[in-house]
């Protein structure tokens, strides 16, 4: 096959590490040892980044609009958060017994997205999130209700790492959680399955036409989402010690998607680079005019759209001659 | 293969289509021989994509029957008879428009070779689907284009993925297994076409593709 | 019980008028525009104010709300919302988004966060009762009005979409945009005072349901849910199944929250996704529409 190399290296190219991202990751994990002083802003940077990336598996690869996603994140808080207080204050049990929970609620809701149009969906999704809301609103004896959960201690990290004031093990935890989990994503995208996400995004009828069983795989990605979800939820209730209804608000789930979409849907990297620069953002607005954040936002939202997203996250888009053709 | 040539392969019984008030499928019976060639001909609104939606599963039937091979695929989703040997092509060229060529093409090989559900491995890790990208690329004459969104490819060559595609799911899982084809050609005539994947016929279909005026009288029906 | 089915019809027919326009310009333009909460909310506050600050009868302020909010439906259609219509839905929903948060804020910034409470004119004010027992039937004379006011309106609409060369147009467009281009018809003008009436309708709502509904900043998101649901639910392609979401949910709404106050919300949302399972494009399609 005198062709077998280009093809070969043309698609594994796509798929090795690229230099930058090793450099990336490093740096996020010298982090709270170089910037101690930041250590909560970076914890929280970390735990929104795992969130939207979340996000991004099923609204960037699978094309799936979701307006409930924060249903999962409060999912995971609170499961994370029952667990340290009334079973064992490990964090990393509680860790998976959030993610557990988180997926089978995903698995649940799974059945919702299946059929009809972005329309439906988006109810379907925004109706989850509203119940859970109301669910946890109701049953205070468990979640506290609207004074939300307080107090949750955990033990050491490993048996070995304290929690400390500063938040510097928090953030440490979370950056590697964030890692562990990019990395299993990172493998999923880049995989034959990760493709059949992208041509059912792409185009449904034809992804059935080849074989490729939508339903099924619909199911598997969103419940890995929830699962994702949940794991960045379970990390802010153990690192904040805290865990509230708010998290189940829709805000929470417009938040993380403009979080995804300021950073770029469809590369994984959006959610990481979202999070930073919102959290950035949110930090230094606050400080300005802390009542009209709200404000900001819509106003950014509706910019950004008019402009086109593309054109504002990826500039070179803009100028297809100068920089090639763009990949997908 | 002549011996076999009177087996039927595909056949639907009473094939009915309503939507709402109209009637788009009325009582179809249709029987299609092992090795043989058809043409469905008939004027715009005729109902010809409809039938082959429905065949393909695409559409449930309002009442009728479609059997494969002996076995009854009525309730069969679209993407479990295409595991049975059913493949078909569109009229209007569907594609993956931020997917490239080769990972289309290495995608559906995957999906195809029962890969596509492997979260681990890389796409283009795999040796075989590999090979059989390249031969499907050197064969369509996508191999220039192979890297290019498909989104910004010429229309001569998304039609020429089209059937690519469509052609990377007729790999026989096993040798020698015969293979569907539903071939969406020219606005005109859609052709069903069966043939058993030799490389040599595998061109066929492809020159009847382009060409169908002239190939019809080397059709049975 | 009865009175809880007429404050049920009342809530409905209300979230109907609220709901309405939108329906119609998401089966018209294909466009989910979760701003549709956003111009109720207008129309409620130009109620409030104009009552409050300039002392304008509530009879007259229903016009005007309807006039300011399709005014500047109109206004934002025409620059705004156009260029997006060919856009992925998820553009579309973060733009009207973005929206909403930005008229949130606004209300929030220029006239606070307390509910905003009117004078309902004397001879709103008040109740009947008939019968008695259990089959007690009370009315109060605001939500007989509520029921007046949106029936009229209903019918109106009703005519307007069957009798007039308008209505024809309109059906024609949501049917299928490019066969009425074709036909000569001017779809932009269409779209256009489409989208107005239909944040005027809005308007009208917001500020009918201020009484009802109470009236702050969050107005728009908060029942922006309700609206979806009497679209995705109803269906888009007439307005008869708005109408009938709309009723629906009202009653379940409240004789939920009367019966089993406990579960209050839940009755509504679950109701609403079952449904949308079952029936994922409506339950009310016209077959062979476009849905």
């Amino acid at each position: 096959m005198k062709n077998a190399r280009p093809a070969l290296q043309a698609l594994m190219a796509t798929r090795r590490c690229k230099p930058w991202e090793l450099v990336l990751w490093l740096l996020a994990l010298a982090a709270p040892l170089l910037l101690s002083r930041h250590a909560l802003i970076i914890n929280e940077i970390a735990i929104v980044a795992l969130f939207a990336v979340s996000l991004d598996l099923i609204l960037g690869f699978t094309g799936i609009v979701s307006l409930g996603h924060a249903a999962f994140f409060g999912m995971g808080a609170y499961s994370a958060a029952l667990f340290a207080k009334l079973v064992v204050p490990d964090p990393l049990v509680g860790l998976a017994v959030a993610m557990g929970l988180s997926m089978l609620l995903g698995a649940l809701c799974s059945m919702t997205i299946i059929r009809g149009s972005d329309l439906t969906r988006l109810m379907v999704t925004l109706g989850v999130g509203l119940i859970l809301l109301e669910l946890a609103n109701k049953l205070d004896w468990l979640t506290g209700g609207a004074d939300g959960l307080q107090g949750v201690v955990l033990g050491p990290l490993l048996g070995r790492f304290e929690f400390d004031l500063a938040g510097r093990t928090a953030a440490w935890y979370s950056i590697s959680v964030l890692l562990l989990l990019f990395v299993l994503a990172r493998r999923l995208v880049n995989s034959p399955f990760g493709a059949t996400l992208k041509a059912i995004r792409d185009n449904r009828l034809r992804a059935m036409a080849i074989g490729i069983p939508v339903n099924q795989r619909l199911v598997v990605i969103y419940t890995v989402a929830a699962g994702m979800a949940g794991a960045a939820g379970a990390l802010l209730a153990q690192t904040t010690g805290f865990a509230s209804l708010d998290l189940f608000e829709f805000h929470r789930s417009a938040d993380v998607m403009l979080v995804l979409v300021v950073g770029g849907t469809g590369w994984l990297y959006g959610g990481v680079a979202g999070a930073i620069v919102f959290k950035l953002m949110q930090d230094l607005i606050s400080a300005i005019t802390p009542q009209y954040w709200t404000f900001w936002i819509g106003l950014f939202l509706v910019v950004l759209v008019l402009v086109g997203r593309e054109r504002l996250i990826r500039p070179w888009t803009c100028f297809p001659r100068f920089f090639g053709a763009p990949k997908a | 293969m002549s011996t076999a040539a009177n087996e039927i392969v595909l056949s639907a019984q009473g094939l009915v289509m309503r939507f709402g008030g109209i009637t788009a499928t009325n009582n179809v019976t249709l029987k299609l021989q092992r090795g043989a060639r058809h043409a469905l001909i008939g004027p715009n609104g005729a109902g010809k994509t409809t039938l082959i939606n429905l065949l393909t599963g695409v559409l449930e039937p309002t009442a009728g029957r479609i059997t494969l091979e002996g076995q009854d695929i009525t309730a069969l989703a679209p993407h479990q008879r295409v595991r049975r040997g059913m493949v078909r092509t569109f009229q209007i060229n569907q594609l993956f428009d931020s997917l490239t060529p080769l990972e289309t093409l290495a995608l559906t090989v995957s999906q195809h070779q029962g890969l596509g559900g492997n979260w681990w491995p890389a796409l283009g890790s795999n040796a075989s689907v590999n090979q059989r990208c390249e031969e499907l690329l050197e064969q369509f004459h996508l191999t220039s284009v192979m890297n290019q969104s498909t989104k910004v490819l010429a229309y001569g060559k998304r039609r020429l993925l089209e059937i690519a595609i469509a052609l990377a799911c007729a790999e026989p899982e096993i040798p020698g297994k015969d293979v569907w084809h539903v071939l969406g050609a020219v606005p005109v005539q859609q052709i069903a076409i069966r043939l058993p994947v030799h490389p040599a016929v595998v061109k066929g279909p492809i020159a009847v593709a382009h060409d169908v005026v002239r190939e019809e009288a080397t059709l049975d029906q | 019980m009865l009175t809880i089915l007429f404050d049920g019809i009342a809530y409905g027919m209300l979230l109907f008028i609220l709901a309405v326009g939108l329906a119609v310009t998401m089966g018209l333009m294909n466009f989910i525009n979760l701003a549709h909460g956003a111009f109720a909310m207008v129309g409620g506050y130009i109620t409030v104010l104009l009552m409050q600050r300039v002392g304008v009868p509530f009879l007259l302020c229903l016009p005007i709300a309807f006039m300011g909010a399709a005014l500047l439906g109109g206004i934002l259609e025409r620059t705004l919302y156009r260029p997006l219509y060919h856009r992925p839905h998820l553009d579309q929903v973060l733009f009207s988004i973005g929206l909403t948060f930005m008229a949130v804020a606004s209300a929030d910034y220029f006239i606070g966060s307390t509910q905003q409470i009117i004078q309902l004119p004397e001879w709103l004010k008040g109740r009947t009762e008939l019968g008695q027992g259990a089959w007690t039937l009370g009315m109060g004379h605001y939500r007989l009005f509520i029921i007046a006011v949106c029936a009229a309106l209903t019918l109106g609409l009703q005519y307007v979409l069957t009798k007039t060369r308008f209505g024809s147009r309109l059906r024609a467009s949501v049917d299928d945009q490019r066969v009425a281009a074709g036909l000569g018809i001017n779809v932009n003008v269409v779209f256009l005072s489409t989208f107005a009436v239909g944040s005027g309708l809005a308007g009208l709502g917001g500020a009918l349901g201020t009484e009802v509904l109470g009236l702050d900043p969050t107005f728009a998101l908060k029942y922006m849910i309700y609206f979806l649901i009497v679209v995705a639910v109803g269906g888009t392609s007439s307005i008869t199944g708005p109408l009938l979401a709309a009723l629906l949910l009202g009653i379940a709404d409240v004789a939920g929250k009367y019966y089993i106050p406990k579960l209050g919300a839940f009755i509504v949302y679950c109701l609403m996704i079952a449904i949308l399972i079952w029936r994922p494009q409506g339950l009310f399609v016209r077959k062979g529409g476009k849905a």
